[in-house]
């Protein structure tokens, strides 16, 4: 696919709708590292003229004043590049309406790639522009191209997301500019971030490109809240050095973009220059041709599901109790983290984000007399299930998509699935189990996103970082999968994890090393003082229920 | 932030560059970040925590995209991921209360078929003298959008928490009736410290759930 359209691009023989309908996605037909490396030449030249006091509060937020239409014409610039390449991304993702699911997804697929080779060369800029475009509405929203979207691809593309969290005051994006700005290389710790091919080549120094508007709201908001002058009308100092500061890192990496040398690609930036602009309206209209709005609005990628209780058994007739009740939940994460630390995808945060969802308590409620489109499922989870089924192992394994959102209902149903059942389906290459420490009392469970490459040193690593505890003690302990009320399966201990894991079950305990089974020994109390006592006074009070195990019940 | 918090709101500030955005948040967000006075330390300083009713505490995330609104991707990015947000316009300047329907239906557009929710704000208030819009004005464009019409100055310091706590108001009501819900993968609302007392009363703790 577009191979063929090489000629047509060098050929100025264009002008008619078709011919920019196939422009936009001539994208595939220029490699991903050739593409970085021309948006970075861009980017590091604007970037170098940018005149740094522009960005301070007191001049940049004047932008729209009447009669300061021309102001800091070297910020506009940058951000009208920025700009263009994220309107070329939406573009190029949704010009061609005709595409396939599976043709779509190599564009999205290619400009993740583009982003990559960004990330390595330290392009902040077109790196955040590139991804931000593919969280814009009309490219988000399209869940079947999202699915064709291969894995290992999709990890890479959240893992680029998470940079620019703004998890603490965009502190990810800050740590690795601060880490990388005048580093000569980028440190790509991830290993399925391949490094370009400029790396390969010894003594090649990288500049870094800033995405700019982190500083301009951070000099935007120290100017309006700290004061020109102190009581006594003097200047104040502390402001003014705080500004100096962030002029003066623009200034050092702006010193540091001139280590980028690269080669002009004539037929790319002649193509990224000619494309032709959409505006939001217009793709948004695009969008919805290629996945009909109707058709997305039934998915929970739009709809914003609410159903997500996974033991809900509550029975058809209408009772005022509430479906969802302290007892009647596996008590898994306490919910009272602020911010899932999830190490899986946040989509798969699985069951932690659904179970204790008072929400889902309220809608329990009102499903009963209203009938919301959302909740619909709600009712038929009540009616298929048995008022005592075990809480559904299929409730917990996701499935082979990775679109945002984008299974979750699935989890919802509860029905009882026979116990030979495998979990997940049989494409489905992760799966998440529920961990738990074994300590008395200890039956918080943890949930965790099994991947099929994962060996068993590093999911015992992941739940305990989970349970608060020390990852480094990983060594001592090991993974026993509870297979029903009296077997258990010790997961050797570089197995692979999701192979080797019985596929009946999907809770595990962490054990220490040497210590027998509990069902054999007395409770000595707890061997992890890490866990805090208040925190299982909080499980405790919000469960309600004798603590156990939640098999016991 | 230790407070505990039984629900956190993601909230936008919108409306034109010159409006004062920056000016009613760092008002209203004042004690933590007068303290902080340093935007690039990585402290969550935007944020503050109201009591919506008692025992129920909400954890408003607030979003300034002040200095960036140019980068349109990017405060585009915000709108999916909040669950609310004041639309503001400054009182003394007719074309930001024009440009407030276009803030609207972009955000709406944006958002769509999930729901934002806004109180209007006419900002600036304490100057009357250069008052280019009137309360009755604001008021009907209000009616005619469905929003609720507050008039703020954060200089000195006229209905601003109740701005935000009108908001807040809202989006809780909102989730009440299952307007609004939690989602993952969306930072819109987000479930916090929560007892579950509050929508459980307690003869209702015995129920046919026990798996």
């Amino acid at each position: 696919q577009g191979h063929d359209r090489d000629e047509l691009t060098q050929t100025e023989e264009n002008g008619t709708k078709c011919q920019h309908k196939q422009e936009a996605d001539d994208i595939l037909t220029f490699m991903a590292d050739v593409t970085a490396s021309q948006l970075t030449m861009i980017d590091a030249e604007l970037f170098m003229k940018v005149v740094p006091y522009h960005c301070l509060g007191s001049i940049w937020s004047q932008r729209d004043k009447k009669g300061k239409e021309n102001l800091a014409p070297t910020i506009r610039a940058t951000v009208r590049q920025f700009n263009k390449l994220t309107n070329c991304v939406i573009s190029s993702c949704l010009s061609n309406t005709k595409l396939r699911p599976q043709q779509r997804a190599r564009i999205l697929e290619k400009w993740i790639r583009v982003a990559e080779e960004c990330r390595a060369l330290k392009n902040f800029s077109s790196l955040y522009a590139i991804i931000s475009a593919l969280q814009c509405n009309s490219v988000h929203r399209l869940k079947k191209t999202w699915e064709e979207i291969p894995r290992d691809v999709f990890r890479s593309y959240n893992e680029l997301s998470e940079i620019f969290s703004e998890k603490n005051n965009y502190s990810q994006s800050r740590e690795l500019l601060m880490k990388e700005g005048t580093s000569k290389f980028a440190t790509l710790d991830k290993k399925h971030l391949k490094r370009p091919k400029e790396h390969k080549v010894p003594n090649v120094v990288q500049g870094t490109v800033p995405y700019l508007g982190t500083f301009l709201t951070d000099l935007v908001m120290l100017d309006t809240a700290v004061k020109d002058y102190v009581e006594n009308g003097l200047i104040n100092f502390e402001k003014r050095r705080k500004e100096f500061e962030i002029i003066a890192q623009i200034k050092l990496l702006q010193k540091a973009c001139k280590n980028y040398s690269f080669e002009k690609h004539p037929d790319f930036l002649n193509w990224f220059y000619r494309l032709e602009t959409l505006s939001e309206a217009d793709s948004y209209k695009l969008s919805c041709e290629v996945e009909p709005l109707a058709e997305a609005t039934s998915t929970p990628l739009k709809t914003r599901p609410t159903l997500i209780i996974t033991h809900c058994n509550d029975p058809p007739s209408g009772q005022n109790s509430p479906t969802v009740s302290s007892g009647g939940l596996a008590p898994w994460d306490i919910p009272g983290s602020p911010t899932p630390d999830s190490d899986c995808h946040p989509e798969f945060a699985g069951p932690k984000e659904h179970s204790l969802n008072p929400i889902n308590v309220l809608l329990c409620k009102v499903a009963r007399h209203t009938k919301f489109p959302s909740v619909s499922s709600l009712d038929s989870a009540g009616i298929d299930s048995s008022p005592n089924c075990p809480p559904s192992p299929t409730s917990l394994s996701p499935t082979s998509s990775f679109v945002k959102g984008h299974r979750r209902s699935a989890s919802c149903g509860a029905t009882y699935v026979p116990p030979s059942t495998p979990i997940g389906s049989p494409q489905s290459d992760c799966r998440i189990i529920r961990v738990r420490l074994d300590v008395a009392n200890g039956n918080l469970y943890k949930s965790i996103l099994v991947y099929s490459q994962d060996k068993t040193p590093a999911i015992i690593e992941k739940a305990l970082e989970k349970h608060n505890q020390n990852a480094n003690a990983a060594p001592s302990y090991e993974l026993v999968q509870l297979i029903s009320e009296d077997k258990e399966f010790t997961i050797p201990h570089n197995a692979n994890v999701f192979y080797a894991m019985n596929s009946t079950s999907v809770d595990f305990i962490l054990r220490r090393k040497g210590y027998p089974s509990p069902k054999l020994r007395i409770e000595h109390g707890s061997p992890f003082p890490k866990i805090k006592s208040k925190g299982m006074k909080i499980a405790k009070a919000l469960f309600d229920r004798p603590f156990g195990g939640t098999e016991d019940s | 932030m230790d407070t505990i918090w039984q629900y956190q709101f993601r909230i936008i500030l919108l409306g034109d560059s010159t409006v004062g955005k920056s000016s009613l948040l760092k008002r209203f967000t004042d004690g933590s970040f007068s303290e902080v006075q340093d935007p690039t330390v990585g402290v969550d300083f935007y944020a503050r925590v109201l009591e919506v009713e008692p025992g129920c505490r909400i954890k408003l995330q607030l979003w300034d995209t002040a200095g960036q609104e140019r980068f349109r991707s990017i405060t585009r990015s915000y709108y999916r991921n909040s669950v609310g947000g004041l639309l503001m316009f400054d009182v003394t300047n007719r074309k930001s209360f024009e440009s407030v329907r276009e803030w609207l239906t972009e955000v709406n557009n944006h958002v769509y078929p999930s729901k934002t929710i806004f109180v209007l704000v006419g900002h600036k208030s304490d100057l009357t003298d250069d008052r280019d819009v009137s309360r009755e004005e604001a008021e009907k464009l209000a009616e005619a959008l469905d929003l609720n019409y507050i008039e703020t100055s954060a200089k000195n310091n006229t209905n601003v928490d109740l701005a935000f706590m009108k908001l807040t108001e809202c989006i809780y009501d909102s989730m009440k009736v299952g307007e609004i819900s939690l989602e993952d993968g969306w930072d819109g609302v987000k479930r916090g410290f929560n007892p579950q007392v509050l929508e459980q009363p307690k003869e209702e703790k015995q129920s046919d759930c026990n798996c």
